[in-house]
């Protein structure tokens, strides 16, 4: 064990570095050359020094406990019993949007612009099941086997013919948000679970079958909030249309 | 959700107990990595991102605004864990066409230049639409001629670029740009900066493993 550990140190440490030295050099390149900026030296080593360990620590670790742990879940399932992580995998995905920091910045985000007409709370819970379908959806894929074109085009022409509806803000916001629920979590547990399950399904290439399951992640709060931002519109519109009666 | 993995794990494949403590240490590793690292970030890169973005705009040169965004989106994709997480995925599913660095240079340099033209249509106050369908445009252009399995890699590496590192970093960057220009244009300036962002490692993902040509 203690083999393992300091062999997968070893190479996230190697990892990390070709992460942290370029960002390390532009800093410091910045600092040399604008002078407001000295007071920030002390930070800038103290940021570069955690960033540094804290990556290799965060990649050995996903690589020693994340990685393993998906592939072997997926493992411990049989031809006859892979179903179960459709199931599994929708709950997975609503658990993991729910734990996602950045999803709850969004939703403080998102009250703050509608001046509280939206809920929060709605917003998260519609994220938090979109995500979970949408893993469940990309299980099924694995198993079942189609395309991933199937749900990905139809899902992006839904996005541009929603997108001119949505309140402007909405759009924007939108967009951003793709990027909040495919945080660490659904990189390695998750799409372990499906590349392993592909592995240990006859026939399947987990390379085609397993993978794109993060741009559907991508997508699905990009849906949902532009679906909010439509219904928020046509909600002001209404408004204004009283208001003038 | 470490809990829920760490169930799963135990209920369904048994670990012995030495697994399971490798897995624990995995798990603290992890969570106190990335929160010391994303601590480590911010306290480098957010300074500068926002100095650079008023900088930028005070020079008001358009190679410099497209020079910066480029080394920015570049650098930041780098320090994006999720990236090399992804490769590393793909080197487990035994589909690699290229060496790992090869996918995440190309990954890094489109969103480089994807950022660049996001800052540009910030400072020139283009509208946000258009840009984006011909971006997609481009996409299903390149997508109708690559591999199968192209495709879903390319939007994969798409939806991880924009990931705890590359967020607030870019946020910051195009925070500094509108407030330096006297913060005209409304608040949708700012959002949809991720959105163009993101189409850039896209294309350039699907470039590479067009010009490979096919699985491994």
């Amino acid at each position: 064990m203690i083999a393992t550990l300091i062999d997968t140190l070893g190479h996230a440490a190697v990892e990390a570095a070709t992460a942290v030295v370029p960002v390390a050099l532009v800093a410091f390149a910045f600092l040399a050359f604008d002078r407001r900026s000295r007071s920030r030296v002390r930070s800038s080593v103290i940021g570069i020094a955690f960033a540094y360990v804290g990556l290799t620590a965060f990649l050995a670790g996903v690589e020693l406990a994340f990685l393993p742990a998906g592939e072997r879940v997926a493992a411990s399932f049989d031809g006859a019993t892979m179903w179960l992580l459709v199931p599994i995998g929708f709950l997975l995905g609503a658990v993991a949007t729910i734990a996602e920091p950045a999803v709850r910045v969004m939703r403080v985000q998102v009250e703050r612009v509608s001046a509280g007409s939206i809920d929060g709370r709605l917003l998260l819970t519609a994220i938090a099941l979109g995500v979970g379908a949408v893993v469940a959806t990309a299980m099924l894929r694995v198993l079942v086997d189609f395309p991933l074109w199937w749900i990905l085009l139809p899902g992006y022409i839904l996005v541009f013919i929603l997108a001119p509806f949505a309140d402007r803000q909405f759009v924007g916001m939108a967009f951003d948000s793709g990027g909040i629920a495919t945080g660490p979590m659904a990189v390695t547990f998750i799409l372990s679970l499906a590349i392993g399950a592909a592995q240990n399904l006859p026939g399947r290439d987990p390379a085609t079958l397993a993978f794109g399951m993060i741009a559907l992640i991508a997508m699905a709060p990009i849906l949902t909030v532009l679906i909010l931002g439509v219904i928020y519109r046509r909600a002001a519109l209404t408004t204004q249309e009283e208001t003038f009666r | 959700m470490a809990l829920c993995a760490g169930a799963l794990l135990v209920a369904l494949a048994s670990p012995g107990p030495e697994d399971l403590g490798t897995f624990a240490i995995g798990v603290l590793l992890t969570v106190i990595g990335l929160g010391v690292f994303l601590e480590g970030v911010r306290l480098v890169l957010l300074p500068i991102g926002e100095a650079l973005g008023a900088r930028v705009t005070g020079v008001g040169s358009l190679a410099l605004i497209l020079g910066v965004g480029v080394a920015i989106g570049t650098l930041v994709t780098l320090a994006e864990p999720d990236v090399r997480i992804l490769v590393g995925q793909i080197d487990r599913a035994d589909a690699l066409v290229a060496p790992r660095w090869a996918y995440v240079v190309v990954v890094a340099g489109g969103v480089g230049i994807s950022l660049a033209l996001a800052l540009l249509r910030s400072v020139l106050n283009l509208p946000l639409i258009p840009l984006m369908l011909a971006g997609y445009a481009v996409i299903g252009a390149l997508a109708a001629i690559a591999p199968l399995e192209a495709i879903a890699f390319a939007f994969d590496f798409g939806a991880v670029t924009t990931g705890p590192v590359s967020v607030p970093v870019l946020l910051a960057l195009n925070a500094g740009v509108v407030t330096t220009l006297g913060g005209q244009g409304d608040v949708s300036r700012t959002f949809g900066l991720l959105g163009i962002a993101s189409i850039g490692p896209v294309i350039a993902i699907l470039l590479l493993l067009i010009a490979t040509g096919g699985s491994g």
